[in-house]
């Protein structure tokens, strides 16, 4: 095994450790400002890949306009659940599992009905590859890596440095407490939303084009991206983001060693791994969902 | 009250006579459906049971599936009898919910959900990877079909509609004993403050460790009966869907009382049959039915009774005020507390 090849194998579980964080980060936000798990977050995922694949195939758009499209779709979505099922049930996790998982059977079966079974390809917007010291890395899983990263700096800015994301964070701290200095819950909530549904759909729209679309491609990033967080701990970003990479760069090496089915097994031996030494995840601390 | 429980005793009578005597008129697709049906009750109420100790889990399609490799492959590969291969799933997906239980159930509430999602998909990936002794996707075929004393189970699903029937009654049987019993109130306990419960002297983990294990030794046996009444198993079996799937049937009936399972499944089987949907349509339909469920009627469809009771009785309350109102205005005599309080209103 040359460098080569260990540096394709890098790259590769960068992209994927990279994606998963967007998605991750997405639950955090979610967890730590509205106190709910959503399940339907990989289905989210894969309605951002099919907008992007139907608007650049059926209205012939560009990948960026698509792609800020899908950020649209799949936010309205967000803020309608919200403020229709989620809301309601703040806090209570059982109320919260089934009926976001009969979203996810929702949206998944209405994919399915709609677009078909035949696996969708989003034609590549940065083709060719790019040389590295004489190593053949793809420019698609470059571009990926690259508008991951603007993105995520792009959210912790917002995050850190804006009114709205000062909100947010009041919020996540002490909901009623922020409520009586004035802070919108609602508006906090449906910006969670957006913030969490332009997370994930760029995820699906980085995917997409590297991976083929089927209604069930949101399945295993949903069960990775939910051990991470739970690897990280509920409520840690820099965990998260240390989870995300870690188990991302795991999956790259052992998929191209020993192939899917070790790479998967081993995110949940990890997981096992860290949970009998530490129950509440690396980072986390007692999440008051009940 | 008296009234109400006879009539529940000659409604069991009924049903089991028509469990024990319709099937063998029915079709064999019905009687397909029927051994699916008493599969996921078997299920849905394994679901509840973990659910009575506070804890929710979406990965109870593993353990149906140990179950069914463990049988299978005792039988292919030892030529074990079919009756100790169905206890013998039963007793291995035990042992291994119990290895398992005693990690994870000490986490609760999102955690331990998150946990057996992944522990599920962990076994499917496994029982793709060790192609040597599991098939790999390809499955295990040629499961031979049980016999008892000299008669062998055929092709007609006759036989095994029984032998579900039986196992479902026993196991359905021992979950209603355990719900009935001291056990039962102490998991009720568990699952409304395990603290509180923990305080009083319950050991917390050794009553949750026993209602996982036991859930899931149902769960193997179901699952050793299935392989053999389909003669194959493999991963596709038991995907995630599954799991999410005896969520669905549990919820809809109604998680808080022994009857919602069983309700829930005959009601969502019997309506995607109804129906006729594809088979990939039918998670709409089940999706569906969660969010109307969870929005209009938490309980489940066993609380639609007491629901219509407590609508009627406010019904009539309010009728019986309107109407004494309308009496009082005709005789002409304020109302009490109305009229006092505008007489001296007056200026």
């Amino acid at each position: 095994m040359g460098t080569a090849q260990v540096l394709q194998m890098t790259v590769n579980g960068l992209v994927l450790g990279f994606t998963l964080l967007l998605i991750a980060l997405a639950y955090q936000i979610q967890l730590g400002v509205m106190r709910v798990l959503v399940f339907n977050l990989g289905e989210f995922f894969m309605v951002g890949a099919f907008t992007v694949w139907y608007s650049m195939t059926a209205w012939k758009l560009s990948y960026w306009l698509s792609v800020l499209l899908a950020m649209a779709v799949v936010s309205a979505l967000g803020i309608l659940q919200e403020r229709y099922l989620l809301r309601r049930y703040r806090g209570w996790l059982v109320p919260q599992v089934v009926v976001t998982l009969g979203l996810m059977f929702i949206l998944q079966t209405s994919v399915l009905v709609g677009f078909g079974t035949e696996p969708k390809r989003i034609t590549s917007v940065f083709p060719g590859v790019l040389n590295v010291a004489g190593v053949a890395l793809s420019n698609e899983r470059i571009a990926a890596l690259v508008i991951s990263l603007i993105f995520l700096a792009a959210t912790m800015i917002f995050w850190r440095k804006t009114k709205v994301g000062r909100a947010m964070r009041a919020v996540a701290q002490e909901p009623e407490g922020a409520a009586l200095q004035g802070v919108n819950l609602g508006s906090a909530f449906r910006w969670t939303m957006i913030v969490s549904g332009c997370s994930v759909a760029l995820a699906g729209a980085l995917l997409g084009p590297i991976f083929t679309l089927t209604p069930t491609m949101g399945a295993s990033p949903l069960i990775m991206s939910l051990i991470v967080i739970t690897l990280a701990g509920m409520g840690s970003v820099g965990g998260t983001v240390i989870a995300a990479v870690a188990l991302g760069l795991l999956q790259g090496y052992l998929l191209s060693l020993f192939g899917s089915e070790v790479a998967m097994m081993a995110f949940f031996l990890v997981l096992i791994g860290v949970l009998l030494v530490k129950p509440t995840g690396l980072w986390g601390q007692e999440l008051h969902i009940e | 009250m008296k009234r109400v429980q006879r009539l529940k005793i000659v409604g069991l009578i009924v049903l089991a006579a028509l469990l024990l005597a319709l099937p063998p008129s029915l079709s064999r697709y019905y009687q397909g459906t029927l051994i699916q049906l008493l599969q996921v009750i078997v299920l849905a109420m394994g679901f509840r049971l973990i659910y009575s100790i506070g804890r929710f889990t979406l990965g109870h399609a593993a353990f149906v599936a140990m179950g069914a490799y463990t049988s299978a492959l005792l039988s292919i590969n030892l030529g074990l009898s079919f009756w100790l291969g169905l206890i013998a799933g039963g007793v291995v997906a035990a042992i291994f919910a119990m290895a398992i239980g005693s990690i994870v159930l000490r986490v609760g509430g999102v955690y331990f959900v998150i946990i057996t999602l992944a522990f599920a998909e962990f076994l499917r990936y496994l029982l793709l990877w060790a192609k040597g002794l599991t098939g790999g996707a390809d499955g295990l075929w040629n499961i031979p079909g049980p016999s008892i004393g000299g008669f062998a189970f055929g092709m007609s699903p006759l036989p095994y509609y029984y032998l579900i029937l039986a196992i479902a009654l026993l196991s359905g049987l021992a979950m209603y004993r355990m719900e009935r019993s001291r056990m039962g109130l102490t998991f009720h306990a568990l699952r409304q403050n395990h603290l509180l419960a923990e305080h009083l002297g319950v050991n917390v983990a050794r009553y949750r460790l026993l209602a996982f294990t036991a859930a899931s030794f149902f769960a193997g046996v179901v699952g050793g009966f299935q392989g053999s009444f389909f003669h194959y198993v493999s991963p596709d079996d038991f995907t995630l869907h599954q799991s999410l799937y005896y969520q669905v049937y549990a919820m809809v009936g109604g998680i808080l009382s022994f009857g919602g399972p069983i309700v829930g499944s005959i009601v969502v089987v019997g309506l995607s049959e109804y129906l006729r949907l594809a088979k990939e349509v039918q998670p709409l339909i089940f999706g569906v039915l969660l969010i109307v469920i969870m929005l209009f009627l938490p309980k489940g469809l066993v609380s639609i009774p007491h629901e219509v009771a407590a609508i009627t009785r406010r019904r009539r309350a309010m009728r019986k005020m309107a109407e004494s109102a309308v009496a009082q205005e005709a005789t002409g005599e304020p109302r009490p507390g109305v009229g006092a309080l505008t007489s001296s209103d007056k200026p």
